[in-house]
């Protein structure tokens, strides 16, 4: 066997030992080589065994360690070696190849023991690098990052800061190391601070991982700052929780910002007074936390005739009415506990919550007046308003915000309708009529479809001799719930609602058609009576102030009498006076146009003042109706004043060739203290009820016969 | 900083055993820890002749580096290449020419930067920190672009590490991309895990790595040979790691083991 083929041999038995990395060959080569050694040693006859030992270190220079490496080398050694013809001359070779393959283990031990260790210092160094690395990423993050970092042992000793966090603290950076977190962000009071730090134990407990906080913090110098905290826990080998991370964010400017916005939303930016939402939320927090026994005082305010300041003036006075009504208000309301809110375009609320030295409402809607009307100078003009009030006050208890702002606007609305200045406490019984009523208004559009309204007429006498010198036409509603509601009921109603105008006209195109047809009646039954005068009486009709100031008025009745074919003669419209008086509006042109076209003209609702009179002596005007109102307090006072006046006014209004209608004669008394004082026609339940179409020629029949 | 040691950063986790560290102790290396051990003598026990099957995926690993040298290929990117145990490729590569260029590519920080220690002092082969599924980290890296020119033919080498990656990722898709910046000429050498023999032992042997951070999906022959789509398969074609242009009678005897991880080397034409 030569050399070569104890070389090959040895190769083959160690190939699929292990990994080697190369060739067959070179291995074969590389073998050879140790072969070579150790049979050159042998074949002098020397008993070292370095060769061997070389040889045992060269398998592992080579990889050659598998698990069956070193065993199937000496095996290969152990069976070639002797047969290698240099040696096979030795008698003794199987004991001299004993040593040779002992230093070959010792070699190839020692050479894996030390090859070994080279690993494991590798594996050692690549770890240290790896951790040096990402220890260095960590510093770069910790010490170059603009959010402040703590981290702090379980009881909140601080251990480690960074810079950013002094920062945001205002320390120096050495003054927080030993610090307690806990005193750091224990800067609500106690309860708050506490309640934060069960949120740190939380995540020590693992309740949660993390959290995150937004909360106010107090900087070194006793500044407040906001920030926000994220907070998470740091775990030792064995998972325990061994540190805290807090992340501080300065979010001061941000949170200024939300504050500012969500002012915004919350506030009137005009008067800056909470807005409607706020005053909604602050009366439910309020009514909330009072003693529901406590009683509370909403006064609810709109100001007069703001649409005449802001169109008339402009909006920049209109805006610095507003902010001074705000200012008064505040000084009214100032020894109270009180918020004052601006919950619409000219509407404020004050919210007063009651205490033993509150003065009583009357006295408070007086001064809130008596501020208001003092005049402020703006724009150079004294300007003073004057608002309506309405007024609840209650116990905290049992109502919602929503129900108790309906009832102090509904209080209010009901005080506007009295006019100017006026205040209304809330009334129960008032309020229950008015939603009732409000109800029923907003069923109106429905009702009229249904044919729920009736027209009613009734007569108007003269006085001299009860002869029938007009009809009045009047609209009835027979609400299925509300029973039958009277004419001016209904009007009122519809005022309210936005319905006066479809209403009126259908009353206007109803009473016109029904007109054609009884006063041809009439005609007919007339024929050849000469008692009975020269045809029917006409159809009187007074209209509501939005018909009156109505810019398709003339329009309309143009229509009307176009449709029905009813002579402009016999048609009598009333314009109230009030829409008169009133400068804006198309009344008086109106007026004016319809007596143009032949159309019959009186004013309705001639009150005390003798401010309409002017009318008479401009406008073409037959008649003037006195208010019903005026006519019911003069029967409980004949001999007032009123009635010395009313004696004038009806000689001044014959001045002018015109007749004095009194409506809502209810007696015999009153129907004798009218002619007596020369009024001209009057009618009411005195004379007739109001009554159907077909029950009218009957009645002028019968009138006319009188 | 606080001296604490508690700040062990993320993916060197010496209780977590990694497929690289396994391969190594299979291979007879020291590179390993206790956890990774124990984890490899399960992995032997339930796949017998882990060890073979290791030693014949390196030397395949061998062979097709010298083969794609042969092929006039000059440059390398080793993805998933582990720990710089024996045999690596920029010995092969640059012992047969000194002028050869490899990048070295794994996720596992503890091999990249053993790798790196290696390579301290030689400036034309290079260890990155990245992961196989995402190409255009690994394409994009400035050490990738300084090594590699892309409009020459490349050796993408991935040897043994598609089996870590589930279908869920989509390893068609990764390919394609990896295919998009291979110059004609350019070489990829794959080798897989297969189930086709054994089916029962490797079943077992996937169980043992499902508590490793690399579990195993073993892929048939049939879906192996679509991860060449694009590429023209070289002679043999898909065989065992042995079979590929043996140069050693040893490995071809026939044993089991020897047929446990196919391989294939394409040709991007």
């Amino acid at each position: 066997m030569t050399r070569r083929t104890l070389a090959r041999d040895w190769a083959a038995a160690v190939l699929t030992t292990a990994y080697l990395p190369m060739s067959d060959v070179e291995v074969e080569e590389h073998l050879l080589e140790l072969v070579d050694g150790i049979v050159d040693q042998l074949a002098v006859g020397g008993s070292g065994t370095a060769p061997a030992w070389a040889a045992g270190s060269g398998l592992v220079a080579v990889h050659c360690t598998g698990q069956h490496s070193l065993q199937r080398s000496v095996e290969a050694l152990a069976a070639g070696l002797p047969r290698v013809p240099e040696l096979a001359a030795f008698h003794d070779i199987d004991a001299r190849v004993i040593p040779v393959l002992g230093a070959l283990g010792a070699g190839y031990a020692d050479a894996l023991r030390r090859k070994t260790f080279q690993q494991q210092e590798d594996v050692k160094q690549a770890l240290a690098r790896v951790l040096m690395l990402s220890e260095a990423r960590f510093r770069e993050v910790f010490t170059g990052s603009a959010i402040g970092i703590a981290i702090s042992d379980l009881d909140g000793t601080l251990v480690q800061t960074n810079h950013a966090l002094a920062e945001i603290l205002g320390y120096e950076d050495a003054e927080l190391v030993e610090r307690n977190l806990r005193d750091l962000v224990h800067s609500e009071g106690a309860v708050n601070g506490d309640h934060l730090w069960l949120a740190y134990q939380d995540v020590v407990n693992g309740r949660s991982e993390r959290f995150r906080i937004e909360r106010p913090m107090v900087r070194k110098d006793g500044e407040q700052i906001w920030v926000y905290l994220a907070v998470s826990v740091l775990r030792d080998e064995a998972a325990r929780p061994t540190h805290h991370v807090t992340m501080v964010e300065d979010i001061t400017d941000l949170h200024l910002m939300q504050v500012q916005l969500n002012n915004q939303a919350l506030h009137d930016v005009l008067t800056g007074l909470p807005n409607r939402q706020s005053f909604a939320l602050r009366l439910e927090s309020t009514l909330g936390q009072l003693d529901p026994a406590a009683t509370v005082t909403l006064f609810h305010l709109d100001i007069d005739s703001f649409s005449v300041i802001n169109d008339g003036l402009g909006h920049h006075v209109g805006d610095q009415l507003l902010r001074l009504v705000a200012q008064r208000l505040a000084v009214v309301f100032a020894d109270e506990r009180a918020t004052i809110a601006r919950i619409a375009s000219d509407e404020f609320v004050v919210l007063v919550e009651d205490s033993p030295n509150t003065p009583d409402v009357a006295t408070l809607a007086a001064t809130i007046n008596d501020e208001l009307s003092e005049p402020a100078y703006l724009d150079g003009m004294g300007l003073a308003v004057t608002v309506g009030i309405g007024v609840v006050q209650r116990q905290a208890g049992g109502i919602t915000p929503a129900e108790l702002l309906r009832q102090s606007d509904s209080t209010l609305r009901r005080a506007k309708g009295n006019g100017k200045r006026q205040w209304a406490i809330f009334d129960r019984h008032q309020d229950r009529l008015d939603r009732d009523r409000f109800t029923m208004a907003a069923g109106m559009p429905g009702s009229l479809e249904n044919g729920e309204f009736q027209v009613e007429y009734r007569p108007v006498a003269r006085l001299s001799d009860d002869r029938v010198m007009a009809v009045e036409a009047r609209i009835r509603w027979d609400h299925p719930d509300g029973g039958p509601l009277g004419h001016d009921e209904v009007m009122k109603l519809a005022e309210q609602t936005g319905m006066v105008l479809p209403i009126g006209q259908w009353l206007l195109r109803m009473a016109c058609t029904q007109a054609v047809g009884w006063s041809a009646a009439f005609a007919d039954a007339a024929l050849g009576d000469s008692a009975l005068g020269d045809g029917a009486p006409p159809l009187a009709i007074n209209l509501a102030t939005p018909q009156a100031n109505d810019p398709d008025l003339v329009g309309t009745v143009n229509d009307v009498l176009g449709s029905t074919g009813l002579a402009p003669g016999l048609l009598q419209l009333g314009l109230p006076v009030r829409a008169l008086l009133c400068e804006e509006g198309d009344a008086e042109d109106n007026l004016q146009v319809l007596a143009d076209m032949g159309v019959g003209t009186s004013i309705h609702g001639f009150g005390g003042g003798h401010g309409g009179l002017v009318f008479l002596e401009d406008l073409p005007v037959q008649s003037v109706w006195i208010a019903g109102w005026l006519v019911d307090r003069l029967a409980e006072r004949p001999e007032s004043v009123t009635g010395r006046a009313l004696h004038d006014l009806i000689s001044l209004v014959h001045t002018f060739d015109a007749t004095v209608v009194t409506a809502g004669v209810r007696t015999a008394e009153q129907a004798a203290w009218w002619r007596k004082a020369g009024g001209d026609l009057a009618c009411g339940d005195w004379f007739a009820a109001p009554g159907p179409p077909d029950a009218i020629v009957e009645r002028l029949l019968a009138g006319r016969r009188l | 900083m606080s001296g604490s040691t508690t700040w062990v950063p993320d993916g060197v986790n010496q209780d977590l055993p990694s497929s690289a560290r396994i391969y190594d102790y299979l291979l007879g290396g020291g590179h390993n820890f206790a956890a990774d051990r124990q984890i490899a003598e399960r992995f032997a026990t339930a796949l017998p002749g882990s060890r073979d099957i290791a030693r014949l995926n390196r030397a395949f690993l061998r062979r097709s580096v010298l083969y794609l040298i042969s092929a006039g290929i000059r440059q390398f990117l080793d993805i998933g290449s582990g720990i710089p145990t024996v045999g690596n490729v920029h010995e092969i590569a640059q012992q047969a020419d000194h002028r050869s260029r490899v990048v070295y590519v794994d996720n596992e920080p503890v091999a990249v930067s053993h790798s790196s220690l290696i390579l301290e002092g030689n400036d034309r082969a290079t260890a990155i920190r990245a992961d196989l599924t995402e190409p255009d980290t690994i394409l994009d890296d400035p050490r990738t672009r300084r090594l590699i020119d892309f409009d020459e033919p490349l050796g993408l080498l991935m040897v043994g590490v598609l089996h870590f990656v589930p279908e869920s990722k989509d390893p068609d898709a990764l390919l394609a991309r990896y295919r998009q910046v291979l110059a004609p000429g350019s070489h990829l050498a794959l080798s897989h895990f297969t189930a086709d023999t054994r089916p029962v032992e490797m079943a077992a042997m996937v169980q043992v790595m499902k508590s490793s951070k690399d579990p195993i999906h073993p892929r048939g022959r049939a879906r192996f040979t679509e991860l060449f789509d694009g590429l023209d398969l070289v002679p043999p074609g898909v065989v065992s790691t042995a079979l590929w242009r043996p140069d050693s009678e040893a490995d071809l005897a026939e044993r089991p083991e020897r047929d446990q991880i196919l391989a294939g080397v394409g040709r991007r034409t």
